[in-house]
């Protein structure tokens, strides 16, 4: 029965990810009415630190709510039509076919909030300094042909480059005030707001104020606070009081009473994060262990995981990849989901008692609740589970590629849109890779698909690349989670997305 | 006096040391550094570089002593996540902390010393039992729950007061100092009361009413002044605890105060942060105890000459130690 229902909730979500992929349903622009006057300042609650006002010091979605606002990209990508198009770059193309160069032009009519001018120069300083690896994987360097023109040379083929280029990761930032302060240089950017330093507490309050030479659109809002309120029952009173204008991560207990408030838009969506299940399968009990592998993966009940943590919006995961990825594929001969009697089969075929410590960060609720659930779905096929808990640095520490302790370990992953992302999970050598994995094939299959701009070889390399890691099971997907942005009513212009990095740039709210 | 002032400042010292090496030792036996958790971030060339740069490639005690020889010249460091100085991260959240540790212990002082004072004059009364259980509930609610429940009444519902932030004002304030003022209240009422009920038996105070002292001044004059120093200990303690940051009503009320840059800073493996912020607490808690020991003297004369040196108080008394050995 629950195979089947496992089934039937797979084709909801292949068919609504298909429906989400051709209409773009999941990035919304929320629109309104147009009004006379606008508040001149707002507060927006953020529900983790921003610790940085630097893009090129640190890659995770909460400071991208941050990056959005104050820095500017070479390129835009729209999630919703998954087309490109230019930001700061007024034109930009491949140089050749080899895909290691990008001939880009700038606009010439944008300035940096210290009134410098953008150059080409603003822009190898930039990448040159950024420490993401989604970037330092492929960039090598920047040819300067003129104030406004430059190709941007790659180490390697990478077709996915230009996604790069439109990610928070690339934001620009101006060469002379990191040369006349590299502490504090970072955080100049051509964005539509400036950061106010002297209402700014790290960790705790970003003010910013609207940029009035915004080579762009202007927004209606004049000061924006961006506040952090860590406790999500919180940050909802501080909505619901009027004191903030917008939160996101509605608590799942209080979300009923927050969609009785009349005052309040709660919009829900499909998010682009997926929980995942990795085995250490360079050494402990699961390397080398296909069956042990399998048994794990059979014995786990997806739906349970993602109701015991309150996400009822969440879709279980069949294949390690992202939904909202262009081919993500799932289709499989061998099919994987529950089945606790095939999980008992070859628990028998191990010999039983089976036994694997399964690294916990407890610092998040939802991964412990999922261990226990894990726990003991496994303890009813006769694989002993133990848990080992540590926080946020701990199990980072532990599962560091080249020194990997865990066994096993329950991480997830905010995927870009860009199919080659998935590289930062397979590669080797990236810490991302959670499962230590080193497969001849699967490195081969990455750089294949990152280096053509072939459809049909693409969408065949990656699709091979899917039922590799889902048959040997290195890793177990476990579920795409859902996610809410509640605001108030009238509230209109901010831009939420799927990839969880809403762009509050242009978000305004009438004056009554 | 300022031999006393200085002989304090000077204790200082190995206190400094004591606790930083503690907090040094104590991160780094805990899994993982701050370079793990910036490790997504970087390359493993640039994570190489960082753990040189950092000291991370060198014992504990290299990077501690690197540590305290900056701290000797005045620097406590650079954030290793914030990328601030832990001085300006420090000073950022200082006020907002001064702020709600003041008020906290007002509202504490406002609310236990005429309650302790009751209490004691009652004693064994209705009065006295339904005093010491108010003091008690105070104590027995934990402040994420207290906390919770006076925003959802005095913010959500009527709507008098932010909910969080420090924002606007005494407004932001009231909530949380309540809610920790109700959770230090217990102390300071038992003090009072028990300290009270000590002189409240005493023959000079039987002695003031047999002159006919009115009830109020023999309370207020002679009671309350004598009775006063263990509540100044209770005061000086508690203000140095809040100063050092309250955790949980910070993280109820979003209050952006110490006890929460520490926290997120522990969570990250900030070793540099934790440590500067532990060594500024030490130096302020240090600085309340010495302003209790001083109003010790103003509250109670007979202490003040145990600030005096010996010589100052033989020449007081008239007394050589020629004269006392002879025992004339």
């Amino acid at each position: 029965m629950k195979k089947w229902v496992s089934l039937i909730l797979a084709m909801m979500m292949l068919c609504s990810a298909a429906a989400v992929w051709a209409e773009g349903l999941t990035t919304t622009v929320v629109q309104g009415a147009e009004a006379e006057n606008y508040k001149k300042q707002i507060d927006i609650a953020l529900a983790s630190q921003i610790t940085t006002l630097d893009p090129g010091l640190v890659s995770n979605v909460q400071h991208y709510y941050l990056f959005n606002m104050v820095y500017d990209t070479l390129l835009f990508y729209d999630n919703s039509t998954k087309e490109l198009s230019g930001k700061l770059a007024k034109s930009f193309e491949w140089a050749d076919d080899t895909y290691t160069k990008i001939h880009i032009v700038l606009r010439d009519d944008v300035v940096f909030h210290n009134g410098e001018p953008l150059t080409a120069e603003d822009i190898a300083c930039s990448l040159d300094r950024t420490t993401s690896t989604l970037v330092t994987n492929s960039y090598d360097h920047v040819d300067v042909l003129g104030p406004y023109e430059l190709d941007i040379v790659l180490k390697q083929p990478n077709v996915d480059f230009m996604y790069v280029l439109s990610h928070n990761s690339s934001a620009i930032v101006s060469k002379k005030a990191l040369e006349a302060n590299p502490d504090l240089g970072g955080s100049i950017g051509t964005g539509p707001w400036v950061i106010d330093m002297d209402n700014y507490v790290a960790g705790d309050t970003i003010a910013l104020v609207r940029n009035d030479k915004y080579w762009g659109e202007l927004p209606k809002t004049e000061k924006i606070n961006l506040r952090l309120i860590s406790n999500a029952s919180s940050r909802l009173v501080a909505l619901q009081n009027k004191e903030v204008v917008l939160m996101t991560s509605v608590n799942p207990t209080e979300l009923m009473l927050a969609k009785m408030n009349k005052d309040l838009t709660i919009y829900e969506f499909p998010t682009a994060q997926m929980y995942y299940f990795a085995f250490n399968n360079t050494s402990g009990p699961a390397a080398d262990n296909l069956k042990l592998r399998q048994a794990v993966a059979y014995a786990i009940n997806h739906e349970d995981l993602f109701l015991a943590t309150g996400d009822e919006g969440a879709t279980p995961a069949t294949s390690f990849w992202g939904w909202h990825m262009k081919y993500y594929f799932d289709q499989f001969d061998l099919d994987l989901s529950y089945n606790p009697e095939k999980a008992k089969e070859l628990v028998a075929e191990l010999g039983g008692n089976v036994t694997l410590h399964l690294m916990v960060n407890t610092s998040s609720s939802d991964y412990r609740i999922m261990s226990e659930v894990i726990q003991d779905q496994c303890r009813q096929v006769g694989i002993q589970i133990i848990i080992d808990e540590v926080d946020s640095a701990g199990a980072t520490a532990n599962s560091k590629y080249a020194s990997a302790q865990h066994e096993a370990m329950l991480y997830s992953i905010n995927m870009n849109d860009w199919d080659s992302d998935m590289g930062r999970l397979l590669s080797v050598g990236s810490n991302t890779n959670k499962a230590v994995l080193n497969n001849e094939r699967v490195t081969e299959l990455l750089a294949l698909g990152v280096s053509t701009t072939d459809e049909a070889k693409r969408a065949e390399y990656y699709k091979e690349l899917q039922i590799l890691v889902h048959d040997n099971c290195f890793y177990i997907p476990l579920y795409y989670t859902s996610d809410t942005v509640a605001y108030q009513k009238d509230t209109s212009g901010m831009r939420i997305s799927y990839s969880r990095d809403h762009d509050y740039s242009y978000i305004a709210v009438p004056e009554n | 006096m300022t031999k006393y002032i200085f002989k304090r400042i000077l204790m200082l010292i190995p206190v400094i040391i004591g606790v930083s090496l503690l907090i040094f030792i104590m991160l780094d036996l805990a899994p993982g550094t701050v370079l793990d958790i910036i490790a997504n971030d970087y390359s493993p060339e640039q994570l190489e570089e960082l753990r040189h740069q950092l000291g991370y490639d060198r014992s504990v005690f290299y990077r501690y002593g690197k540590y305290m020889w900056d701290l000797v010249h005045g620097d406590l460091g650079i954030s290793y996540i914030y990328k601030t100085p832990v001085w300006d991260l420090y000073m950022q959240r200082l006020p907002s902390t001064l702020k709600l540790a003041g008020a906290s212990v007002l509202v504490s002082i406002l609310l236990s010393i005429p309650l302790g004072i009751l209490a004691a004059r009652k004693h064994g009364s209705i009065t006295d039992n339904v005093s010491m259980v108010a003091a008690l509930l105070g104590l027995s609610m934990p402040n994420f729950w207290l906390g919770l429940m006076l925003i959802i009444l005095f913010s959500l519902n009527l709507g008098w007061f932010p909910s969080s932030g420090d924002t606007e004002g005494i407004k932001s304030l009231i909530l949380p100092a309540i809610t920790i003022g109700t959770g230090l209240m217990a102390t300071l009422t038992r003090t009072t009361r028990s300290s009270m009920l000590d002189v409240i038996r005493s023959d000079y105070l039987r002695t003031a009413r047999a002159k006919g002292v009115p009830e109020k001044a023999v309370i207020r004059k002679h009671a309350l002044k004598n009775a006063l120093i263990p509540i100044i200990t209770v005061i000086g303690t508690q203000m140095g605890r809040t100063l050092g940051g309250s955790v949980v009503t910070e993280n109820v009320f979003s209050w952006p105060g110490i006890g929460r840059l520490t926290i997120e800073a522990v969570k990250q493996r900030d070793t540099i942060t934790v440590t500067g912020c532990i060594i500024m607490s030490v130096i302020m808690i240090s600085i309340i105890q010495l302003i209790v020991d001083i109003a010790y003297a103003f509250v109670d004369p007979r202490l003040k000459s145990q600030y005096s040196t010996a010589s100052k108080r033989r020449k007081r008394i008239g007394r050589t130690p020629e004269v006392r050995a002879n025992g004339t």
